[in-house]
């Protein structure tokens, strides 16, 4: 019983462990595809400098050519590759700071938090998209004109945005030509926003793309990289523990087996005696280990249903970014995977005693008490 | 007397199960961020605009005069002239209207006018008998020929003097209309509210 029960526990624990990884996994690669985005490409340099030379409204000394768009979307990981131009022209004389942005068809392809709350997005040349608060600032209705005094340009509103609680609220986006021309900046773009065909394609993409002449790679994988780092940590550490509960479990395997074999020494001297051989006798250990095994792995399915919970609370503060919904399903494939790991523990531990019972000579066995 | 014994041994064993889960359960639980959904600019142009250079505006219309905490405006109440105001002005989209009181010589009111080209934020100065006592453009998007007229001093004067029931001017330049129409709705607003 106790046998089993340890076998037991260490298989909840596994159980519950790949199941967790398995939604931990799916999860992140959930949060990667709602932020739309996989990497971004910038001009070589720092990329703090060209952020505040953005916002002080200067030409951007470091930019980006329009071929490294190209160059981009050639690449067969990339799925979308959506140029930003951003430019802002501070007037505190005036109260104001506009942000304008010049993005292409793909842009709503990229921002998948973009919902147009009326109108559409920019077709034309003199076409604006503007955010919501932007909008409301602004007092602009779709149809309306909006007027860029700085560079004496007027746009006609194509489109409002829904609130998104981003930047992108207080944003003016036009076509990426256009802003080009407005801030007489043709062919040059101040970055690529990458969404990539597979996530797991990030490494060997990233090394492409940063081939690119003047581009640097920045991946989201680096932004988030020490939360990978910390949940690998515990997964690793959370496989240690459940490989020293096996080898345990193992362990008490081969201890009943051994007693077993013991208490029936003369048992098995008779099994020989009446004509067994012995690879039946070792056949007939080893099965015995393995209905443990499989009782163990059951019970210890059970277990990790009822305490699932319990286990997926031990795992999780080690998990960032872990769905705090999802609790731990487990799938057949974990239980399989587990099963068979729990047979072999179970059929290394009965090695030992099989043999042993094998090897038995019957005269000798007979002759114990 | 061995299985007895695990009984309570057991027992203690699932309590301090229990007691781990639900300390494990608080202390992994998700921060919950509460965004507010509210949005300060509700009602287009009415929602408190910010005065941006008072000191500047003050000197020009009000010299001397203190400058208040333009954070913190008073509030005056319109929901009780609702029907009146909607007869004078056509619609009425907001309840109450900020107000900065200027100690001993009135008050100043802003408001955002539906330019051509963008909003026009207009900063109005009432005196303690409800006229005008001088406004300010304090932020545009128009052209330069339009900029030039709203920010000209006969433009500026026009509406100097004028009280909610005088007859405003009226402008052939829709952004200047537009102003012209927020000055005189702040006015009959203010009128309305001020009056007990």
């Amino acid at each position: 019983m106790l046998t089993l029960l340890a076998l037991g526990g260490a298989v909840a624990f596994m159980v519950c462990l790949l199941a967790f990884t398995q939604t931990y996994q799916t999860s992140l690669r959930k949060e990667f595809s709602g932020m739309g985005l996989h990497l971004m490409l910038v001009p070589l340099g720092c990329p703090y400098d060209a952020a505040a030379q953005i916002l002080k409204g200067r030409t951007l000394d470091t930019s980006l050519p329009e071929s490294a768009l190209t160059a981009a979307r050639k690449d067969p990981a990339v799925d979308v590759a959506a140029p930003v131009f951003a430019a802002a022209i501070p007037r505190p004389s005036l109260g104001r700071t506009d942000l304008w942005v010049g993005v292409d068809e793909t842009a709503p392809k990229i921002r998948a938090w973009w919902e147009l709350k009326d109108g559409s997005f920019p077709s034309k040349p003199t076409d604006v998209l503007l955010g919501h608060e932007a909008a409301e600032t602004e007092l602009r209705a779709v149809g309306d004109t909006l007027y860029s005094p700085e560079t004496k340009t007027s746009f006609t509103v194509c489109g409002i945005l829904e609130q998104s609680g981003t930047s992108d609220d207080s944003q003016f986006f036009i076509p990426l030509n256009t802003a080009q021309t407005m801030f007489k900046q043709q062919g040059r773009i101040t970055g690529i926003a990458i969404r990539l065909r597979d996530p797991n394609l990030i490494a060997p993409a990233s090394a492409r793309l940063q081939e690119i002449p003047g581009a640097q790679a920045v991946t989201m994988t680096e932004m988030i990289g020490t939360f990978l780092n910390l949940a690998g940590a515990a997964k690793a550490l959370m496989l240690g523990v459940t490989f020293v509960a096996l080898g345990v479990s193992g362990l008490t395997v081969y201890n009943t087996l051994v007693a077993n074999t013991l208490e029936r020494t003369r048992e098995l001297g008779v099994l020989r005696a009446i004509g067994y051989s012995r690879s039946a006798l070792f056949a007939s250990v080893t099965s015995e280990a393995v209905i443990i095994s499989i009782a163990g792995t059951l019970l210890g399915l059970l277990l990790a249903q009822a305490a699932g919970g319990l286990i997926a609370g031990l795992v999780r503060p080690l998990m960032p970014l872990a769905s705090p919904t999802t609790l731990v399903p487990i799938t057949p494939q974990a239980a399989l995977q587990s099963l068979a790991l729990t047979v072999c523990v179970g059929l290394i531990a009965a090695l030992l005693p099989a043999f042993r019972a094998a090897m038995i000579h019957p005269v000798e066995a007979l002759r114990t008490k | 007397m061995k299985k007895r014994s695990l009984i309570p041994v057991a027992i203690v064993v699932i309590a301090g199960g229990l007691v781990a889960r639900t300390w494990l359960q608080k202390s992994a639980a998700p921060l919950k961020l509460e965004y507010s959904t509210k949005n300060a600019f509700a009602s287009k142009g009415v929602a408190m605009i910010p005065w941006r250079d008072p000191a500047k505006d003050i000197q020009k219309i009000f010299p001397g005069a203190p400058i208040p905490d333009t954070g913190n405006p008073s509030v005056v109440a319109l929901s009780r002239h609702r029907l009146a105001l909607i007869k004078k002005l056509g619609k009425l989209d907001h309840n109450a209207l900020f107000v900065h009181k200027i100690t001993n010589k009135g008050v100043v009111l802003l408001r955002r006018a539906k330019g051509e080209n963008g909003a026009i934020e207009v900063v109005v100065f009432v005196t303690q008998a409800n006229k005008i006592a001088g406004i300010a453009i304090q932020r545009h998007r128009e052209p330069n020929n339009i900029a030039a007229k709203l920010g000209s001093p006969s433009f500026l004067n026009a509406f100097n003097g004028l009280t909610a029931g005088s007859t405003f001017p009226t402008f052939p330049e829709k952004s200047l209309q537009a102003v012209s129409d927020v000055i005189r709705a702040l006015l009959v607003e203010y009128d309305a509210g001020s009056n007990p």
